[in-house]
């Protein structure tokens, strides 16, 4: 079976104003139909930009990202997209943000109403579907994001920090919300985040990137199985792999240190 | 019998309803009541002043002449105002929908904004007023120069404003949209423009109060009619209070047409503010 997304020694590298700067030196990876894979690493290590270049809206410098064996030119409609603040319009509601896309891509919104309902649905939203977004609390926009890059039903959900904004409680209930929504969707995902807890509760793998110029130090496999329940936070297992997870964090930072 | 505790939960509500009440009125005086109060002592002053220290009407007649000149010269004063409110009004539309289209285009392409937005900037800093002559010289002295000359005052402020908005957007919404292949003329009205209305409305009102210094300057320097002209006709006559009045007028139409920009500010961001205008 074709990988969703294939990285082949992906690399970027930034024209600053006086120098080249290499954010992302080589990254080889590959992510299988409907797996959630967080990319995990300090700020300023070049996840985010690699989860744009997956999103086709940053090119790489060399190498080549391949989605189901095609080739990323630019931006593909199959990707729903989630951003560290929830960006929604504030002249609109949450139900109309839901349905923004649909309006970008030109489709009949009418058709997309009853599942935008839905969704707000899933995610705790019923009866704020009329409510704008400085009516909701942060949370609730970022839920009201969340139904809004699964609208279109893409087949990639690509998030940048998604809940690194919300607050400790926030964060933790929305991990579930994500959890619930995932095992319902059935989509590949890309979860850039800097919580080491957050990348072993979500996902089936986790790929921790070191600081600057940046690769992959290690592609740990999440043995824990779906449905995933809060309380797999509480075990010893759940504990080595945060372990595991922030040695290699540590030693990363050690080898930047070393080479400066 | 002694009262229940669903009674004083009661009465304390009643109480707390009152203070807050008592709070609101206080801040009604302080924010509405006082700055009145400040105005109508000023005036006050003035007519005392000019009376106890028997200054000549030629200089600086009391407020209640300027009154009774106001009443008196009204059909006068309304005949000349008009005009000048339809000039400004004109100027200023103009100035509007001139401004957002380049800002639209300032924003559209990198290669204008190279080539336009520092020169824009610069004219900015230009006194425009020293450049009314050149407009009687190029469109005549009928009311073309002066809704030209209103404009090209007015203008300014509403591309700079506008440019600023439009390229205020949060850069996450433009990937979005991006993402999901949208157009960039897509982006503009549903995102960018709507994003920029705050902006574009707080150039329109800097815009509103030039235009009506645009036309009165234009006045000044040439017309037949309009409040500009009769502020100078009076000056030539030493009718102070008849300057007055005009200068009254003027303030009074400057204010109604500032408070209708600012309705139509408040209505269109009850719409598209970013916290329902509130």
């Amino acid at each position: 079976m074709t990988a969703a997304i294939a990285l082949k020694s992906v690399g970027k590298t930034y024209l600053t104003r006086d120098a080249e700067v290499e954010a992302i030196r080589r990254v080889d990876a590959e992510i299988a139909q409907g797996e959630f894979v967080s990319v995990l690493g300090p700020s300023g290590c070049g996840k985010s930009t690699l989860l744009m270049m997956i999103a086709g809206l940053e090119a790489p410098s060399h190498g080549e990202i391949l989605i189901e064996g095609r080739a990323v030119t630019g931006p593909r409609r199959e990707n729903g997209l989630i951003f560290q603040d929830a960006t929604l319009l504030p002249w609109k509601t949450a139900l109309e943000n839901v349905l923004f896309p649909i309006r970008m891509m030109r489709r009949p919104v009418a058709a997309y109403e009853e599942r935008a309902r839905t969704l707000l649905r899933q995610v705790g939203l019923s009866g704020f579907e009329d409510k704008r977004p400085h009516e909701l609390s942060g949370g609730m926009r970022q839920r009201v994001a969340i139904c809004r890059a699964l609208i279109h039903d893409p087949r990639l959900l690509l998030m940048d920090e998604p809940f690194s904004a919300l607050d400790a409680i926030t964060r933790d209930e929305m991990n579930e919300t994500l959890v619930d929504i995932w095992e319902r969707e059935h989509k590949t995902g890309v979860f850039v985040t800097h919580s080491i807890r957050e990348a072993v509760f979500l996902s089936d793998r986790v790929l921790v990137m070191t600081g600057r110029p940046s690769t992959i130090a290690l592609d740990l496999r999440v043995p824990f199985p779906r449905p995933r329940r809060p309380e797999i936070q509480e075990t010893a297992e759940f504990g080595r792999l945060c372990g595991t997870l922030r040695a290699t964090i540590e030693a990363g930072y050690g080898r930047r240190r070393e080479a400066a | 019998m002694s009262a229940t505790a669903e009674e004083l939960r009661e009465a304390a509500r009643a109480a707390g309803a009152l203070r807050a009440r008592r709070a609101r009125r206080a801040a009604f005086a302080k924010t509405v009541l006082l700055p009145i109060a400040t105005a109508l002592s000023v005036i006050g002053f003035w007519e005392w002043a000019v009376a106890a220290w028997r200054v000549p009407a030629v200089i600086l007649p009391p407020p209640s002449e300027v009154a009774g000149v106001l009443v008196r010269a009204w059909p006068l004063l309304s005949q000349h105002a008009v005009p000048t409110t339809l000039e400004a009004v004109g100027g200023f539309t103009l100035a509007t929908l001139c401004g957002v289209l380049l800002a639209t285009l300032l924003v559209a392409s990198s290669w204008i904004r190279a080539a336009l937005y520092p020169n824009v900037v610069f004219f900015q800093l230009i006194p425009k007023i020293a450049l009314a002559p050149l407009f009687i010289v190029w469109l005549g002295i009928g009311s073309e120069s002066r809704l030209a000359f209103s404009l090209f005052v007015s203008f300014f402020p509403v591309v700079i404003a506008t440019a600023t908005g439009l390229a205020n957007v949060p850069a996450d919404m433009v990937r979005l949209c991006r993402s999901l292949a949208a157009s960039d003329w897509q982006i503009f009205l549903s995102v960018r423009f709507p994003y920029a209305l705050p902006y574009i409305f707080s150039g329109m009102k800097i815009a509103i109060t030039f235009s009506i210094i645009g036309v009165v300057v234009g006045e000044f320097i040439t017309a037949q009619a309009g409040l500009g002209y009769l502020i100078l006709f009076a000056s030539s006559k030493a009718e102070t209070g008849l300057i007055l009045a005009a200068i009254a007028v003027l303030c009074a139409v400057g204010l109604a047409l500032f408070g209708l920009v600012g309705l139509a500010e408040r209505l269109v961001l009850r719409r598209f503010g970013p916290d329902g205008g509130r």
